[in-house]
């Protein structure tokens, strides 16, 4: 697990940087009241799920640095397309440095937000999970690898 | 000399991020054109002059590896240069783009540099008239 721990820390920041242009800073706070939430499911010789949740600040910033328009200006569907993206990248990077060997299907990326409710944690409470918290000038950030058997 | 870009992905940022690039990538006139999957992509194929795909894999009703596969069953289509833009980046993944005379696998993130490089090539290409089928180095996909 702390191998595949140091590998989703690097994906993220990975993705963080070249695609978002915000540097995270690695956080023993557990935070709590995310604003969004994108997920993702994947099959191969691991199995489980990635979430990635955001304050509503840092998925704005996201979508901002992404397409160069101002937080302002930034829609509530950019957010959403930019998290599933977010998500899905992370995922697919995680997993092409974890097994490169081996083919993965995934699922579409799932979207919540508390704009519209109260959305289910699903990954946090399986069995085998890592929980990588970061925070920024851009607003917190976490991440939650759920493993099944 | 002007190009045209079909950009296929079910991410509306990805297509915008793409075609920015392409924008400011210095090329001259490139127009491009979006598809949200596979099959959107196929149908465009067959109605506009194309000079380059870039497509991910993983979209609702058909992904980028069966359009690329539907591509080169069509004679029209058999030699379309074709860049690969996927977070799934697997060993199996990129093999199987390689088989498919996908010319490049870009790996999500990506720095605009990648894009720009794909374009350069299939300018190019483009100028050079009819070429070999390309193979992908697979070593060259950075993990």
């Amino acid at each position: 697990m702390k191998e595949l721990r140091q590998t989703l820390m690097q994906s993220i920041f990975e993705v963080f940087e070249k695609m978002f242009y915000i540097f995270l800073e690695p956080s023993d706070v557990h935070f709590l009241g995310f604003d969004v939430e994108a997920d993702i499911d994947f099959k191969g010789t691991l199995k489980g799920s990635l979430s990635l949740q955001l304050s509503h600040n840092m998925a704005k910033h996201m979508v901002s640095h992404l397409l160069n328009v101002p937080t302002d200006q930034v829609t509530d569907e950019h957010v959403e397309d930019c998290a599933k993206e977010a998500a899905n990248m992370i995922c697919g990077n995680f997993i092409s440095r974890a097994d490169r060997q081996n083919a993965y299907d995934y699922s579409s990326p799932r979207f919540f937000t508390t704009m519209k409710g109260p959305w289910p944690y699903s990954a946090a409470g399986d069995s085998e999970s890592i929980r990588l918290n970061f925070d920024s000038d851009s607003g917190r950030a976490s991440v939650i690898l759920a493993l099944s058997n | 000399m002007s190009i045209t870009a079909l950009i296929v992905d079910d991410s509306r940022s990805i297509r915008e991020v793409i075609r920015r690039i392409i924008r400011i990538s210095g090329f001259g006139p490139i127009r491009c054109i979006d598809a949200v999957n596979g099959k959107e992509g196929l149908e465009i194929l067959r109605k506009e002059k194309v000079d380059i795909v870039l497509t991910g894999i993983h979209m609702p009703e058909m992904g980028g590896l069966e359009m690329l596969a539907e591509m080169r069953k069509q004679a029209a289509l058999r030699d379309l240069p074709a860049v690969v833009v996927a977070s799934d980046a697997g060993l199996k993944r990129v093999k199987s783009a390689a088989d498919l005379s996908c010319g490049k696998f870009i790996k999500k993130p990506f720095y605009p540099e990648e894009i720009k490089k794909a374009l350069k090539e299939a300018a190019q290409l483009k100028e050079t008239g009819p070429h070999e089928r390309v193979e992908t180095d697979i070593d060259a996909v950075d993990f």
